[in-house]
């Protein structure tokens, strides 16, 4: 156990297994927004295997105070911690309800993403994975308030569980905007043949599908991913070599921090070619960036940018494809009108709007 | 073709492979092996020129086969 500034008693500890570089995905993402403007007495419980060779330090973590850092073999060290409200980040922390942790405290949960597999079969929704089920089944049920991060998850969360209809609220999630940077907007070529996806190596994510649409367009793909799945790996590099696309498909591997605005600047476009985006952090990302986005309309991306001319739906053949061209053959004047669209968007999802929604729900529960 | 850029870098086309391990000293001592990108680094290089790689040495051509396929290969020596 590793305390990080962590002090005696807070009202609310977020349970969470990513925050600063353990980061996965949109979950550290948001949990990094979240700990900037936290309030003092709001703490944070990073739970990580023990079993990684890696080391854990201070640098690991966004700054320097109210942080536990606790492997998973000493989680049974979290009964002795004192607060009011729990706030659980991940369903794979389900031990973390039963009542010799929770001990009839308040307990919020938010649900990054209902972990099914996509599409899913509504009488099946999880498939084969019970111990997912139960394990998610078993947070949603003791959970005083569950937190969805888009109306497209609270609808999936009810249509599979509605009687959880009662407890569940929408709060987006929200990013740093700062007014006074001023942004320096990279110009809208004339030719339009750089795009790039940025996301986990999951099918879900539609990259396959992605790659497939630009095999017959005149551009490149640039991804930036980790390999998480290397069966997928290998089912889109045989992809890649049996459609001689090598030259145009190029793997960066995983960009964070200079890397990832670097990565965002060299494009024309980011595609989120996702077959479901519960949120969609990197949308927003961009948006804030003022690049431009080809997005998948299934979730809740459609709501982070609202009334936008380049959705597609990840399930209707060649739509993406449609999109691309689209996009490629627009003049400059309309998609600068939809990027800045996008950019006044953004300040819809702000950081401090994220902590302050939490913070009403804290008052009231 | 590559060559040797610095003692951890090598040029590949128009990309700069970036090694955690002295590269140079492996290709002067003519190892043979595959370079595939590295994704476990999780690297801020705001040059996208530069990826990050790492050197696989195989013993068979099955290790270099399980090598190749779940991985991306950026080039071999």
């Amino acid at each position: 156990m590793f305390k990080i500034g962590f002090k005696k008693h807070y009202k609310v500890l977020n349970f969470t297994t990513e925050i600063g570089k353990h980061t996965v995905g949109g979950v550290g993402t948001y949990m990094d927004q979240l700990y900037k403007y936290h309030s003092e007495d709001t703490g944070f419980v990073h739970i990580y295997d023990g079993n990684d060779t890696k080391t854990i330090s201070t640098d690991d973590y966004p700054a320097t105070k109210d942080i536990l850092a606790v492997t998973s073999s000493e989680i049974d060290q979290v009964m002795y911690l004192s607060y009011d409200i729990a706030v659980i980040h991940f369903y794979a922390l389900s031990c973390l309800v039963s009542e010799d942790y929770i001990r009839g405290r308040k307990l919020v949960y938010v649900v990054h993403l209902v972990p099914t597999p996509e599409p899913y079969y509504i009488n099946e929704p999880f498939g084969i994975h019970d111990d997912i089920k139960f394990s998610f089944q078993s947070v949603c049920n003791r959970a005083d308030i569950i937190v969805c991060v888009s109306n497209a998850e609270k609808e999936k969360l009810s249509t599979i569980y509605p009687y959880l209809s009662h407890k569940i609220i929408v709060i987006y999630n929200g990013i740093d905007y700062e007014e006074e940077i001023t942004r320096v907007e990279s110009e809208i070529n004339k030719s339009r043949k750089i795009f790039g996806f940025i996301g986990r190596l999951d099918y879900r994510k539609g990259l396959l599908e992605c790659i497939k649409n630009i095999k017959n367009l005149d551009c490149e793909l640039r991804i930036a991913c980790g390999n998480e799945d290397p069966q997928y790996l290998n089912i889109l590099t045989n992809y890649i070599e049996g459609a001689s696309l090598k030259d145009r498909v190029v793997f960066y591997g995983w960009c964070s921090g200079e890397r990832k605005k670097s990565f965002l600047k060299s494009l024309d476009a980011l595609i989120i070619p996702s077959l479901y985006e519960p949120f969609g952090y990197v949308v927003l990302e961009a948006m804030k960036e003022k690049i431009p986005v080809i997005v998948s309309s299934n979730g809740g991306m459609a709501e982070i940018v609202g009334d936008y001319k380049y959705c597609f739906n990840p399930y209707l053949a060649n739509d993406l494809k449609r999109c691309i061209a689209e996009f490629q053959n627009d003049s400059i004047e309309v998609i600068e009108e939809q990027r800045g669209r996008l950019f006044e968007r953004s300040k819809l999802f702000t950081s401090q709007k994220m902590v302050e929604n939490y913070n009403n729900v804290f008052i009231n529960i | 073709m590559y060559k040797i850029y610095s003692t951890n870098e090598l040029q590949y086309g128009d990309k700069i492979l970036v090694f955690e391990c002295n590269i140079e000293s492996v290709v002067k001592s003519k190892q043979k092996g595959v370079i595939i990108l590295d994704f476990s680094r999780r690297t801020e290089e705001p040059d996208l020129k530069k990826l990050p790689a790492r050197f696989e040495i195989y013993c068979t051509l099955q290790e270099k086969y399980l090598i190749e396929k779940f991985n991306v290969v950026l080039g071999e020596l």
